[in-house]
């Protein structure tokens, strides 16, 4: 059988390949077939398909090679699959790369390659295999060659160099050749293979060696230095290597490659101290640089790159940090911001790490100092009083990120907690800002007062209103609502609420006009980079500051905006309801998408107005009026046309607004008939103005209006009141707030760690205990029936003698009999008198106040233990026989300590409140309400004492502060703060390290050492055997006592305090 | 007790109506009398209750609760059936002129919980609640006061309702009528709105920096000068 017929077959030339290389062939002559046929056969004597790999190219080797380069070419080809150690796979490899892919250097390039793979082949063949199969796409390149040299030692080393698991690792590098070897650098080569190894075996070297595919677009010394920066943290933790491996150029996409590239050198910089926190950084990267103002990314990271050389560790909390740090201060304050913070962090790497992070109350007050912004911070008290005023119910007042005129809705509004932004600083100067903060605070009073919160849906009586308000709230979350309606609403609402506040309050409509006029233009240069909240913030902006279309800003399209300014004029007539602002906001969003012929859009800017509502999202210009679809996409013309055109069929004009006939489903897109009812029934339309405005065309399909970040709210607040349990903790928290009827306060704690507070650190939330029917205080009366005669006693014997008679008056109640006597003798003997002599008797008085804070902690549940036998000597009878009763705890004995101790301050007169704390987190604290100051003892107060019951943790700092806040109230000469726990201060957030309690101990002992700055007295009592060994920490030894037997807390309880309150 | 006083004249006292502003140190002395020196004697000058009690007059103790407890319980013989004025120092009991009338007020809940009436003294009284007057009474008063106009008035009514919104949170007492008339006795005479509620209500009303910008703030709001 002839070799020929072996593999010169139909098999071959049935393949389009091998009969376009059969053609090729033939057409080069007989005798040049004949030598290509023959070399063919010689190699089909080693391999069949060997022979047909060098066929279906031999045609082309013939020619771009010529007849020396083409024998030479075949030569080696057959050379690399008969040669020891014979590899045929990679001969195959060989044949298979087509002639022209060597590029210039032709065959002495493909000798060069075949030099090197048959290198490889001596270490293995395999090996070799690979490599002629996966890198000849780098061969026509001019630096090819130096490549695949690189490439190979490192290839043939991790072979060497690792044992079984090398043959892995260089077969995973060279099957990765095709993009690795031409997007990394040669440099990086090794490197990577490093990587590989260094991560096995946490992660597959697989998966390392599927290069991140934004790494094309980065440079080659990025790529090494990305490489570099992956390896160093492999070493401490080959898992967040790998993520970071993986995920940073995803990041980082979007980043300008200059401040990626200064960012890389940043990561560089801190090097493996970055492990720790790869995972918090890693995600977001990205996205943090670009909230970096533009013009200050580079200053932002040269800052970052001299901390990562001094404080690597810091580097990451600083990089989160920096947007806010520029949101806050300008560049200049940020220079010397970060400059002391070096000197915090030379001085203690904690309080550096809190600084950097802007958590630290230096930080803040650093950053701040000389800033013409306004803090939340510095308003709260104002705004909160503001807003009370105004709106006559309590608030507590929430801080978001971000200004917008239009601040969001209140989500329970029976909550009383309204939305300020954190931070104002949209104008130069601070009263400016803290006007604007006025104006918003005005917006939220006014939604209460005029009633935003009483919407009741289209098609629900007035009864149905939930009580709670939340009616508004889950109307506009509902998914059948066009996207957008609420951004629209809270545009309609405001204008409406805004002249609302206008008609009943004189002094607002000069301040909407400035807030207006201010802002315009600020809000115009935010709209390059932002998106529709700017837009329909300026809307806004233009209706506050009452401008007609000629003090239209240049930005702002004209046409779109009058649209705006014409739908929502029915707003500005007195008496209108929260109802009538739907409407509008349906009108609006019906309008906004209403289909836009093409000559509007080139004719003139108009459409940026609705563009940038839109997030960008335009549509097709080239849509077909005609072809309209009939579906809810609500494709509509608004104006003259649309009037034309109100003869449609109904069903083509689908009503979303009547209340009779709501049909659920799509963008609810309202018909040109019921957009013209709107204008014309609406009150007060100035119709007349808008109906010769040529407005037709300008609009986008409210389809397009998805997906943007909206959305995404919108997908989490419908989650979040869809099923509560899907909420990580947001349902019990939602039903803490829903049980704290009080404001909220926010307190600095102290951090030992870093010698300073931390800012705003903890919430504080007033809770009103639950009464009982006052069983409980009286029963304690019962019980102690004995021992409260004998206290009240006690205490009346320390009761000041109530007056004083005080002489040498000038004027009294009665003769000074001494004084007239001496007053006689004077006048006889012709000298003049003093003229004093009356007295009268003064009151002499106790000033005291005492406030109790209690201990409300879980622990205090724990049930009394039993005395031991013969250990009751020091007891009284009523002592034991209490002790004995079975299923009393450490709490039960504290009140009813209290319910003494009151016995004994009504006899006394001092002015006395009792508060508990507990809580759960920084977030929460809570503090109690059983008697403030200006309560007499009631039912009530009873009632409350009576049902004080243990709850959670032990945050004492935040306690004790707001205690001192509540008595500065007080102006009392002396004032006493006792404290009454059974344990030492504990939260499972109290410090970094939950294990450790002197976290908490140490705040708790600067909170003790406010207080006595603020002029109150404290005085700890526990009933915590081994109290001496913190509180000893905590304060003096004269300010503490320890109760060892706590049963005997009711008779010990009002000693201290006649002890204490005497001294 | 307005009738009464515009009805019948009494010539003993003008006016027929004697004021007494209790205070902490208000003896009984300085109700019932004393003796004063002149010259070379002692002489007894009748106090403002003995002289209201033997004229007929009306007696008003303004603030009670101020006064001492013990000062207080002196009107007790004066008001029950007994209706008699003991005096210690001259041995002397004065019985009331039928006329005599005693008018008692104080704020309750006010300052501290010590200054409280005690109950014998309060079951002494009927009682008439005063609290602050509906906004569009209080702008009467307010207009009728102080000459202002109606819409002046009508817009510090809303003020002092407004304001009082912040009682016991921030404010001890809500603005007090007599301090918004004050402030449109300003306004009728000049002075711009805002600065007269600056002067009249917010700092009159609190040292509390914090709680008088946010009632500037509002007088802000309410009037537009």
């Amino acid at each position: 059988v002839s070799p020929r017929s072996s593999w010169l077959t139909t098999h071959l030339l049935a393949d389009p390949e091998g009969v376009a290389a059969h053609a090729a062939a033939h057409a080069l002559g007989r005798a040049v077939f004949e030598e290509m046929v023959a070399a063919g056969d010689r190699l089909a004597a080693t391999s069949v398909l060997l022979a047909q790999q060098y066929y279906r190219h031999a045609a082309a080797a013939r020619r771009a090679f010529g007849a020396d380069g083409f024998r030479r070419w075949v030569e080696l080809g057959e050379r690399l699959a008969i040669e020891e150690p014979p590899c045929r796979e990679g001969a195959a490899a060989f044949f298979a790369v087509p002639p022209s892919a060597f590029g210039p250097g032709g065959v002495d390039r493909a000798a060069s390659w075949w030099e090197l793979g048959r290198d490889l082949s001596r270490t293995s063949r395999k090996l070799a295999a690979t490599f002629f199969a996966t890198t000849a796409s780098v061969l026509h390149r001019a630096d090819g060659l130096s490549r695949l040299h690189a490439w190979v030692d490192v290839a043939r080393d991790l072979y060497a160099q690792h044992g079984w698991r090398g043959e892995f690792f260089a077969h995973g590098f060279a099957s990765a050749a095709p993009r690795a070897l031409v997007v990394l650098p040669p440099s990086a080569y090794r490197i990577w293979a490093g990587i590989a190894v260094a991560l096995s075996p946490a992660v597959r070297e697989k998966d390392v060696f599927t290069l991140p595919r934004a790494l094309r677009r980065w440079t080659d010394i990025e790529c090494e230095v990305f490489l570099r920066c992956v390896l160093v943290l492999a070493t401490e933790s080959p898992q967040r290597a790998y993520v970071f491996y993986r995920d940073l150029p995803a990041s980082l996409q979007g980043v300008e490659p200059s401040v990626r590239s200064s960012f890389l050198g940043v990561l560089s910089q801190a090097g493996k101290r970055l492990s720790s926190a790869v995972t918090d950084l890693v995600p977001v990267a990205g996205a943090l640089l670009q909230q970096i103002p533009a013009t200050e990314r580079h200053a932002a990271l040269r800052l970052a790159e001299e901390l990562a050389a001094r404080f690597p560790e810091m580097v990451v909390a600083m990089l989160r940090a920096l947007p806010r740090v520029y949101e806050e201060a300008s560049p200049e304050r940020v220079q010397e911001w970060f400059a002391s913070g070096l000197e915090v962090a030379r001085q203690n790497a904690d309080a550096g790490f809190a600084y950097f992070a802007l958590e630290s109350r230096t930080s803040i007050k650093v950053l701040r100092a000389a800033s013409t912004a306004v803090a939340l911070e510095e308003a709260h008290g104002l705004l909160r009083k503001y807003i009370q005023m105004m709106s006559g119910a309590p608030v507590s007042v929430r801080g978001i990120e971000g200004v917008r005129l239009r601040p969001p809705l209140e989500e329970f509004p029976a909550e009383n907690e309204v939305a300020l932004p954190l931070r104002v600083d949209w104008l130069p100067t601070h009263e400016g800002n803290l006007r604007l903060y006025r104006f918003l605070a005005a917006q939220l009073a006014g939604r209460r007062e005029f009633g935003t919160y009483a919407f009741v849906p289209p098609g629900g009586a007035a009864g149905d209103a939930e009580t709670d308000g939340t009616a508004l709230w889950r109307y506009l979350e509902d998914e059948q609502r066009p996207p957008w309606l609420e951004e629209l609403f809270l545009l309609a609402e405001g204008v409406r609420v805004h002249h609302r506040l206008c008609g009943e309050y004189a002094g607002l409509a000069a301040e909407g006009r400035w807030v207006g006029r201010a802002l315009s233009e600020r809000l115009g240069s935010a709209i390059s980079d932002d998106h529709s909240d700017a837009v329909l913030d300026a809307a806004f902006a233009v209706v506050l500051s009452g401008g007609g279309p000629a003090e239209v800003p240049a930005w702002l399209g004209h046409e779109a905006l009058a649209l705006i300014l014409r739908l929502v004029a029915p707003l500005s007539a007195a008496e209108t309801t929260v109802s009538d602002s739907m409407r509008i906001a349906h009108a609006l969003a019906a309008a906004l998408s209403v289909g836009r012929s093409r000559g509007v859009r080139a004719a003139d800017g108009d459409s940026i107005l609705l563009d940038k509502v839109t997030g960008d999202a335009l549509i097709d210009p080239y849509y077909d009026e005609d072809g309209l679809p009939n579906d809810g996409e609500a494709r509509r013309q608004l104006g003259g046309q649309a009037q034309e055109r109100t003869e449609r069929p109904a069903q083509e004009l689908p009503l979303a607004l009547d209340p009779d006939d709501q049909t659920p489903g799509g963008a609810q897109p309202m018909s040109p008939e019921e957009l013209k009812r709107l204008l014309e029934a609406g009150v007060h339309v100035r119709i007349t103005q808008g109906k010769g405005e040529e407005v037709d065309g300008v609009g986008l399909y409210i389809t397009d209006l998805m997906g943007k970040i909206p959305s995404e709210q919108i997908e989490e607040l419908r989650r979040l009141l869809g099923d509560p349990d899907a909420t990580h903790g947001r349902g019990p928290k939602r039903w803490l707030a829903a049980s704290h009827d009080g404001p909220s306060f926010y307190y600095d704690e102290w951090d030992y760690h870093i010698g300073d507070y931390r800012s705003r650190w903890c919430r504080l939330h007033e809770v009103n205990v639950d009464e009982d029917s006052g069983e409980f205080f009286t029963r304690a009366l019962t019980d102690y029936a004995r021992l409260i005669p004998e206290i009240r006693r006690q205490f009346q014997r320390i009761r000041p003698e109530m007056y004083r008679t005080v002489k040498g008056l000038e004027d009294g109640e009665d003769f000074d009999l001494n004084a007239v006597i001496d007053a006689r003798i004077e006048v006889r003997a012709g000298r003049p008198s003093a003229g004093k002599f009356y007295l009268a008797r003064k009151r002499e008085q106790r000033d005291v106040a005492a406030l109790f804070l209690l201990d409300m902690s879980a622990s205090t549940d724990e049930p009394l233990a039993w005395p031991e036998a013969g250990d009751e000597g020091g007891r009284t009878a009523d002592a034991r026989r209490l002790a004995k009763r079975t299923g009393r705890r450490i709490i039960d004995v504290t009140k009813e300590a209290l319910i003494i101790m009151t016995a004994a301050l009504e006899e006394i007169g001092d002015a006395y409140a009792i508060y508990g704390f507990s809580g759960h987190g920084r977030d929460n604290v809570e503090f109690y309400r059983v008697k403030s100051f200006a309560e007499p003892l009631s039912t009530s107060v009873k009632g409350r004492m009576g049902g004080i019951e243990p709850k959670r943790s032990t945050r004492m700092g935040a306690a004790l502060r707001h205690a001192v806040e509540r008595m500065s109230a007080v102006s009392s000469r002396s004032k006493h703060l006792f404290l009454l726990s059974d344990g030492f201060p504990q939260d499972y957030d109290y410090g970094q390290d939950r294990r450790s309690n002197v976290y908490g101990i140490r705040d708790t002992a600067v909170a003790l050492r406010e207080a006595e700055a603020a002029g109150i007295t404290p005085f700890c009592i526990t009933v915590d055997k081994a109290g001496h060994d913190y509180l000893r920490e905590m304060c003096d030894a004269s300010r503490y006592m320890v109760i060892d037997d706590i049963v005997a807390l009711p008779r010990e309880l009002p000693k201290i305090y006649q002890r204490v309150v005497r001294g | 007790m307005a009738y009464r006083l515009r009805g019948e004249g009494n010539n003993n006292v003008p006016g027929n109506l004697i004021t007494v502003a209790c205070h902490e140190d208000l003896t009984g002395s300085d109700l019932v009398g004393r003796y004063l020196i002149k010259g070379d004697e002692t002489i007894w000058v009748d106090g403002p209750l003995t002289q209201a009690v033997k004229a007929g007059a009306f007696c008003y103790l303004d603030e009670i609760v101020e006064a001492r407890k013990d000062t207080t319980v002196l009107i007790h013989p004066l008001t029950d059936h007994r209706r008699i004025l003991p005096i210690d120092k001259k041995g002397e009991i004065i019985e009331a002129h039928p006329d005599f009338l005693l008018v008692i007020s104080y704020n309750p809940g006010y300052q501290s919980v010590l200054k409280e009436l005690k109950h014998s003294t309060r079951q002494r009284f009927v009682t008439i609640d005063f609290d602050y007057p509906a906004r569009d009474k209080e702008a009467q008063i307010i207009a009728h006061e102080s000459g202002a106009a109606m819409d002046v008035a009508m817009s510090l009514a809303k003020m002092g309702e407004k304001v009082r919104h912040l009682k016991a949170s921030g404010l001890e007492e809500g603005v007090s009528t007599r301090l918004l008339i004050y402030a449109a006795q300003l306004i009728r005479r000049g002075v711009p709105p805002r600065r007269a509620c600056e002067v009249s209500v917010s700092k009159s009303l609190s040292d509390d920096v914090e709680s008088q910008r946010a009632i500037d703030e509002l007088a802000a709001t309410i009037f537009a000068s």
